[in-house]
């Protein structure tokens, strides 16, 4: 937790605003790594997405490695055209939870999908609570976020489409530390406000926002030095809290700055309704809309995204025609979906099709900015994970795990790799690797360390 | 005799009258009562702390409460005095383990939110409130009128009087702001505004500035400001008012008889409502009903204002039995076969609608026994077409009996198909025939099937798929193994069973503690439940006794904490 003891003073904030927000490459910040060869940075994409697959219909068809030679069945099919762009990681096992005494049945696991480290179980009087595990470590985007530091104004963007707002297992899989979760930003009009600090497109060049962006400052500044005093007489763990709070302040501080937007295509974000399931798409594509143009700009280079909750209860795929009673549950909602009984299931089919045609759209929108010899999408690694392998039984096995994009020349792409129940670390220490933060230092070491197979 | 004084006369007559009720644990330290304290003398001296009625090993630590949405929406609108009503989006709360909500840490994301709320906030300030009105830039001076607004919205926002330094702070961000914004008075004073409502000291329930608590013999007993906002916050969700800020400064606000004196004034306050809502709604997992989605094509009065109607209906009877006409007891909570109704839930019902909504109704004692028997629970737990006994009961099981479930097996098997025409309670009893799930599902099924009388949307039935309701089982309760048909059969039961009034007990000291009870607990709780059953299950005499224990207004010191010995 030492990165929450590092004071930022202001003026460092402010150097660090101007000197990172518009240049792209960033050719003084000579201690950024996980660039490639042009001098463009390396992005992170992380995508957690819950219910499994039906394998038959997911895993690659055929014999061999070389993923191009193989076929895609129906689930994965949309990504044919895409076979070379990336690599597919079959059968992994997610040790850190299976390895937990007395671990459950596959949706507590949500919580330490991306820790590395064995799940954290809070003792609870009463379970109701929601037997509250929580994720044990900080997750790979927080470690890889917290290796890069502040070369860009937001450390990490992390969103979400129709996560629940309570806060548990099932909810949350994006940790700072031990504990600590971060809520994901559901409503793209918020992630867009943290992204380009609430310009609108009409905004760009008005003079007030230098304004507002100090006076929101001095505030800020205020409110931190309250937080340091208020956190020093407390006892340990209210200590912690306080000082977690702290440090989203200051990350606050610094995203309200008033930094050049210059180098930023500032989107405007079609009409949708967050509470709206009927939404979803819209909500997705608006999010996708502030991540793609938040790196085209350098806002930031690591995101998370969470596609609904652990379990999926709050989504019905009406806009595939997937409704009506339930199957098991009340309605034919995500989770429903997952549990139905047989392989030969049309609706689990259509929708995770859908959500592959979502990934692809992800790909092909970096893929259209052009940097340098090739696109943004060869400076991307996308990690598209599932805390679930079998949907049906939601086993912590069999997990088919993607990587997608270059990784500015890391990522050996055009691969299918069966990993006979390695633990997902080996991807999660990849993705560390790609980014130039040190593989060694996440998650817990007893689980293995960077497959060797993604390297290019 | 109305039922206040009924209710304190049965309580003095229990435990004897003389001295206050609780003799057993006489509370009165020496705080140096009737000497006022403005906050600024700096006097800190341990002369004026009182002996800790508990040893070292019996308090407990506490954690820090953060404000939680609900308390946030209170509280502002209390400070504005007027409604602050926003649909901004407001910092995350999580169920905490002891299974109330509590505040979650601050994320990015949280203080985003609260910087836009602080921003609105202020904004209701500057447009003529009355917060600003003793001062007049013109003629007293702009940066004196920051100060004196600093320091008057300071002492009810930070729930205590301000520093010198810290009024300082404030009034220097006041100028900076103005200076490098480019601001005028009212701006600057909202800018102020805005600092306040996103400081700890706001947001954070520990009164206490910059002081460390103060330590004797391994107690902390609880500076007067801090006793105020939990009874404040407790009994209203939101700051203390005048009357009770004047008996923090009145160092009136230690003995059991001065706490009992300010829980029953504050319990026939109106804004006692927002206790007796949120505990309920809470505490039988049903804050989310008003949203809950039904299958329209089985039941087409499920609209979103039915939804709506069930959850207002759950908060008036339980208003009714704790704080209005009803006799205040659990009993009456479990079994009444009354409730508070419109058109809508009447239709439900089966009843005459009252000519005004939401007023005493009786119901078909045959049918209905409680806030159990209630729509808001039984949707709340149900699926969108069918019940779900399982749902039903596990809940019940937590929160009723305190009894925890173990963790779900590794593997859940694929659920079998049901057959063609099997009613639910048969799909559930196939299923529990797997030896991987009957370990669960034979603790709380049989709860559940005593609701099988009710379908999904709450409404009572005779029949499911053509066959007969079996609502029937039999739990094991006090040492008994109780048969029931139903839950109006099981309700006086459950409402008479040592074990569940204890669990009631122990739920409203979680709710009211912000935390799990602990070891350290068992002398205050013991006491608490002793009350609890001396005023013949009073729910308000329940609230009166936590206030008043020694677990509500001492701690432990936290590992780590700075102290003054």
């Amino acid at each position: 937790m030492s990165h929450f003891h590092q004071k930022i003073s202001r003026r460092n904030l402010l150097r660090g605003l101007g000197a990172s927000a518009a240049l792209i490459p960033l050719l003084d910040q000579t201690e950024a790594r996980g660039e490639g060869d042009d001098g463009f940075p390396c992005r992170v994409v992380v995508i957690m997405k819950t219910n499994g697959v039906i394998r038959q219909h997911f895993y690659p068809q055929g014999e061999g490695t070389d993923l191009t030679q193989l076929s895609l069945p129906a689930m994965t099919e949309p990504l044919m055209p895409y076979r070379d762009r990336l690599t597919f990681v079959g059968d992994l096992e997610m040790r850190n939870f299976t390895d937990y005494p007395g671990y459950g049945a596959g949706h507590e696991n949500y919580s330490c999908t991306f820790t590395g480290v064995r799940g954290h179980e809070i003792p609870n009087p009463e379970p109701t609570a929601g037997a509250r595990f929580t994720g044990g470590g900080p997750s790979v985007d927080q470690y890889i976020a917290q290796h890069l530091g502040d070369v860009t104004p937001i450390r990490t963007l992390n969103l979400g489409v129709r996560v629940e707002e309570k806060a548990w297992y099932q909810s949350r899989c994006i940790y700072t530390a031990a504990d600590q979760w971060v809520t994901p930003q559901n409503d793209p009009r918020q992630a867009f406000d943290t992204v380009f600090a609430g310009v609108d497109p009409d905004d760009v060049g008005d003079p007030g926002l230098a304004l507002r962006a100090a006076r929101r400052q001095s505030i800020l500044d205020r409110v931190g030095l309250d937080l340091e005093s208020f956190a020093s007489r407390l006892g340990r763990d209210d200590r912690d809290k306080v000082l977690a709070h702290l440090q989203s302040v200051r990350e606050l501080e610094q995203q309200v700055g008033a930094s050049d937007l210059s180098a930023c295509t500032i989107p405007t974000l079609g009409e949708h309704d967050i509470e709206q399931n009927d939404d979803y798409p819209k909500i997705l594509e608006a999010q996708l809309d502030v991540m793609v143009n938040a790196f085209k700009c350098d806002r930031t280079r690591v995101a998370t995204i969470q596609l609904t909750n652990g379990n999926g209860s709050n989504t019905v795929f009406s806009w595939l025609g997937i409704s009506g009673p339930g199957q098991e549950f009340g309605i034919r909602d995500y989770h429903d979906i997952a549990h139905r009984p047989g392989d030969m299931d049309q609706d689990k089919i259509a929708a995770e099709r859908w959500y592959m045609e979502q990934l692809v759209a992800l790909m092909e929108r970096l893929d259209s900015v052009p940097e340098g010899s090739g696109t943004m999408l060869d400076n991307t690694i996308i990690l598209w994970a599932n805390h679930m392998g079998n949907g049906g039984a939601h086993s912590s096995n069999e997990l088919p795990w993607i990587l997608a994009g270059g990784g500015a020349g890391y990522l050996k792409t055009g691969q299918y790799l069966s990993m006979g129940g390695a633990p997902t670390n080996g991807v999660l220490r990849a993705l560390c690797e790609a980014m130039g933060a040190d593989p060694s230092g996440f998650g817990d070491p007893v689980y293995g360390d960077a497959i060797a197979a993604l390297r290019a | 005799m109305n039922s206040n004084t009924r209710r304190t006369l049965l309580l003095c007559l229990a435990l004897g009258a003389q001295g206050g009720c609780y003799q057993g644990l006489a509370y009165t330290p020496d705080w140096d009562s009737g000497a006022t304290d403005d906050g600024d003398d700096g006097d800190d001296s341990a002369d004026d702390v009182p002996e800790p009625v508990s040893e070292a090993d019996e308090v407990a630590e506490m954690p820090l409460p953060r404000l939680t949405r609900h308390e946030l929406r209170h509280t502002l609108t209390d400070l504005l005095g007027a409604p602050f009503e926003t649909d901004l989006a407001l910092p995350s709360d999580a169920r905490g383990i002891h299974g109330f909500i509590e505040g979650d840490a601050v994320s990015t994301v949280d203080a985003r939110n609260l910087m836009n709320l602080a921003e609105a906030f202020a904004a209701e300030v500057k447009t003529g409130s009355p917060l600003l009105e003793p001062c007049d830039p013109s003629t007293t001076g702009e940066v004196e009128c920051a100060e004196r607004f600093v320091e008057r919205f300071g002492r009810r926002a930070y729930r205590r009087h301000l520093e010198p330094e810290e009024v300082t702070a404030l009034v220097s961000l006041y100028e900076d702001a103005r200076a490098v914004a480019e601001l005028d008075h009212d701006e600057g004073i909202a800018a102020v505004t805005e600092a306040m409502v996103q400081s700890p000291h706001f947001l954070y329930r520990r009164e206490l500035g910059p002081r460390a608590a103060q330590e004797v013999e391994g107690v902390v007993v609880l500076d007067p400001d801090e006793v105020a906002s939990r009874l404040s916050y407790l009994l209203w969700s939101s700051l203390p008012d005048d009357a009770l800020f004047a008996a923090a400064d009145a160092r009136a606000l230690a003995s059991s008889e001065q706490l009992e004196a300010q829980a029953r004034r504050m319990l026939d306050d109106p804004r006692a409502d927002r206790m007796v809502d949120d505990f309920h709604l809470q505490w039988l997992d049903i804050e989310e009903i008003s949203t809950a989605v039904k299958d329209v094509d089985a039941f087409p009065a499920a609209t979103e204002e039915l939804m709506g109607s069930m959850e207002e209906e759950t908060r008036r009877f339980a208003r009714w039995v704790m704080l209005g006409d009803g006799d205040g007891t659990l009993e009456q909570l479990l079994t009444a076969p009354t409730s508070l109704v419109d058109a809508r839930l009447a239709a439900l019902y089966g009843v005459d609608a009252p000519a005004q909504p939401f007023t005493p109704t009786a119901l078909d004692p045959s049918e209905r026994a409680g806030i159990l028997t209630q729509p808001a629970f039984l949707a709340r737990h149900a699926g969108t077409a069918l019940s779900n006994p399982a749902r039903r009961g596990k809940t019940l099981s937590e929160r009723l009996l305190c009894r925890a479930l173990p963790p779900p097996p590794d593997d859940i098997p694929a659920l079998v198909p049901p057959e063609e025409g099997a009613t639910t309670r048969q799909q559930f009893e196939q299923h529990a025939l797997d030896p991987a799930c009957r370990g669960c599902h034979q603790l709380i099924d049989p709860l559940g099937f005593s609701l099988e009388h009710y379908d999904a949307i709450g409404g009572y039935r005779q029949q499911e798929q053509g066959t007969p309701i079996d609502a029937s089982g039999s739990l094991d309760l006090d040492g008994d193994t109780l048969s029931f048909s139903s839950m109006v059969e099981l309700a006086p039961r459950l409402a008479g069973s040592a074990h569940v009034r204890e669990c009631v007990a122990t739920q409203w000291f979680r709710y009211a503690m912000g935390r799990a009870e602990l070891d350290a607990d068992q002398t205050s709780r013991t006491m608490i439940y002793e009350t609890f059953e001396d005023s013949g299950f009073d729910l308000r005499e329940l609230i009166v006794a936590i206030v008043t224990s020694p677990s509500f207004r001492e701690r432990a010191p936290s590992e780590g904490e700075e102290l003054r010995q």
